[in-house]
C-alpha cells in the first residue's frame, strides 16, 4: 500500500500539459538542453532550426517506424539486446526526415560552473529499455545510459559548458517512454554543487497516429510504473 | 595585449611555440581543439562558406583560420575491413572525431545560421578543390558503427564529394588525413531558396595543418618575415572593420 501511495503522490506531481503536446518529429533539436535561468541550471528543449524553446513536458519526441532496425550480430552492440531483436534508434548523425536529437549546454555562460556539467539518468518508465550511446570514428560504441542493467550513477554523460553533443537514442519496444534526468554542476565561485530538479522528457516510439493525449499518457505511465513496482516486489 | 581564449590562439604574423607543439603561422586564428567548423551563412539571397566557432559563438572568414590537426589526433587504421579506405591496418591517420573529445577538434559542417523557412532545399556543401600530401576523407559512422563516406580524395574530386544539410542545422563528421602536412580544402555551398532561385556561394578554401611540424630555422625566418609583411598589409584593411579584439605587440609598447 505504501508503494501505491507513492505512485499516487507521483501522479499528482507530474505536470503533463493540459492540452495536446507538441510533437517533434524532424530537424535538429537539443532534446536535453541545459540552460541557465535566474541564476540556476534548468532543463529545456531547444528546436534549433526555428530557434524555439519548450518546457520539457510540452513536447514529445517521435521515434518513427522508419528507424526500426534489428540488433546486429556484432557483439559490441549486445548492450542493445539479442541479435535480431527489434530496436528503434534516433540517430547520432542526421537522417533527413527524422528527428536529429542532441544535448547542449550552449546557454550556460562560461565562468559560472566548472566544465563539464553532468547529466544523469534518474528514472525511465516505458514498455522497453532505453539506451543512450555514441559511435566513434572506428565504429566502437560508448554506452552512456542503459536501463537494461538497471539505473545507477554510471548512467550519465558529461558535457562541456557551452558544448553540444549528439547521441543514438535506442528503445527496445514501441510505446510511450518517460525519461527523467538531472543536470548538475559545481559552482566555480565557492565549489558548491548545484542540480536541477529531476525533469521528465517524453518519447513516442512507433506510429505517430497513436500518440496518446497527455491525460491518457499519465494513466499509461502510472500503469507502467505500477507494473514495474510489482515486478520489483515479486523478485 | 588581449589574451586569447583557451580554445584558440590569436596569432598574427608570428613564429609561435605553444605548449603542444611548435608551428609557424601566418596571420591566422589557429584552432587546435573545440567545437568549430566550416559553416554556411549569410541570408536568403546570398550564401557564404565561413567558419563558426561554436564554443565562443564567433564567425571568421575561411582565410582567417588555420585548423591545426595536432598529433593528439593521430591514431592508427584499425584492422576492421570496413575502415580499409583509410589505409592498411596499423598505418597512421589523423582524425578529428565525430564525437567531442577533450583536447581535439570537434568538427563538422553546418548551415546553422540560415533560416529553415528561407530554403526549399537542403544546403549542399561540395568539395570542389583539394591539395595535400595525403588523402582526405569525410565520413560518419552510423548507429551500428558502419562508416558512410561523404567526401574522399583518393579517387579525385567529383560532385559525389558532397553533403546535404537542412538549413538551420549542422552535423558532425570524422575529418581524416593520411599524411602529415598542409591540406587545402575548397568548399562550395548551394541551395534553392524560397523564391525557387538556385543560389551558389563563392569558393572558400580551408587550411588544415596536420601533425606537429618543426620547420627548418631558415624556413621559419622566411615565413615569419613574410607573415609580418602580410599582417602589416592586412592590418590596414582591418582597422576599419575592427572585428576582433586584439592589439599588436608593437602598439602595446607605445
Amino acid at each position: 500500500m505504501k508503494k501505491l501511495g507513492l505512485l499516487l503522490a507521483w501522479l499528482l506531481t507530474i505536470s503533463l500539459p493540459a492540452r495536446a503536446w507538441t510533437i517533434l518529429s524532424d530537424g535538429h533539436v537539443d532534446g536535453f538542453g541545459i540552460g541557465y535561468h535566474d541564476g540556476h541550471l534548468e532543463l529545456h528543449v531547444h528546436e534549433d532550426e526555428t530557434d524555439t524553446e519548450y518546457e520539457p513536458h510540452e513536447v514529445i519526441f517521435l521515434v518513427p517506424p522508419s528507424v526500426q532496425y534489428t540488433v546486429p550480430a556484432n557483439p559490441l552492440y549486445a548492450f542493445l539486446g539479442n541479435p535480431g531483436d527489434p530496436i528503434w534508434i534516433l540517430p547520432q548523425v542526421q537522417i533527413p526526415g527524422v528527428l536529429f536529437l542532441g544535448s547542449s549546454a550552449h546557454e550556460v555562460p562560461a565562468g559560472i560552473f566548472a566544465s563539464p556539467l553532468r547529466v544523469e539518468l534518474a528514472n525511465v518508465n516505458g514498455p522497453g529499455h532505453f539506451a543512450l550511446y555514441q559511435t566513434d570514428g572506428f565504429g566502437f560504441p560508448t554506452v552512456l545510459m542503459n536501463t537494461r542493467d538497471g539505473i545507477d550513477s554510471s548512467d550519465h554523460y558529461l558535457i562541456p559548458v557551452g558544448g553540444h553533443m549528439h547521441f543514438n537514442w535506442a528503445f527496445s519496444a514501441e510505446g510511450l517512454y518517460e525519461v527523467t534526468i538531472v543536470a548538475s554542476g559545481v559552482r566555480l565561485s565557492d565549489g558548491s554543487p548545484e542540480a536541477t530538479d529531476p525533469t521528465a522528457f517524453y518519447f513516442w516510439v512507433g506510429d505517430p497516429e497513436l500518440i496518446p493525449e497527455p491525460g491518457t499518457a499519465a494513466l499509461v505511465l502510472l500503469g507502467l510504473a505500477s507494473a514495474a513496482s510489482l515486478r520489483r516486489r515479486s523478485v | 595585449m588581449n589574451i586569447a581564449t583557451q580554445s584558440k590562439q590569436l596569432v598574427f604574423g608570428c613564429l609561435v611555440a605553444t605548449l603542444l607543439a611548435r608551428t609557424v603561422c601566418v596571420g591566422a586564428v589557429i584552432f587546435s581543439q573545440g567545437h568549430v567548423h566550416p559553416e554556411v551563412h549569410r541570408n536568403v539571397n546570398e550564401l557564404e562558406v565561413a567558419v563558426h566557432d561554436h564554443d565562443n559563438d564567433e564567425e571568421y572568414e575561411a582565410d582567417e583560420v588555420l585548423f591545426f590537426v595536432t598529433d593528439a589526433h593521430k591514431t592508427t587504421v584499425p584492422s576492421n575491413p570496413l575502415f580499409s579506405f583509410l589505409g592498411s591496418p596499423g598505418s597512421p591517420v589523423w582524425i578529428t572525431p565525430q564525437t567531442q573529445q577533450s583536447g581535439k577538434l570537434f568538427m563538422g559542417l553546418g548551415a546553422s545560421e540560415l533560416n529553415a523557412s528561407d530554403w526549399l532545399s537542403p544546403i549542399t556543401i561540395e568539395l570542389v578543390g583539394f591539395s595535400g600530401p595525403g588523402n582526405f576523407f569525410l565520413y560518419q559512422t552510423d548507429s551500428f558503427g558502419n562508416p558512410t563516406l561523404h567526401m574522399r580524395t583518393d579517387d579525385g574530386v567529383s560532385p559525389s564529394d558532397a553533403v546535404s544539410i537542412p538549413a538551420g542545422s549542422h552535423d558532425h563528421w570524422n575529418f581524416a588525413f593520411t599524411q602529415p602536412g598542409q591540406y587545402l580544402i575548397t568548399l562550395q555551398a548551394s541551395g534553392t531558396n524560397s523564391s525557387s532561385v538556385f543560389m551558389q556561394s563563392e569558393l572558400a578554401t580551408f587550411d588544415f595543418q596536420v601533425s606537429n611540424l618543426v620547420p627548418e630555422p631558415s624556413t621559419a625566418l622566411l615565413l615569419a618575415v613574410g607573415g609580418t609583411l602580410i599582417w602589416r598589409l592586412r592590418r590596414v584593411a582591418r582597422t576599419a572593420r575592427s572585428t576582433i579584439g586584439w592589439s599588436s605587440p608593437r602598439e602595446s609598447t607605445r
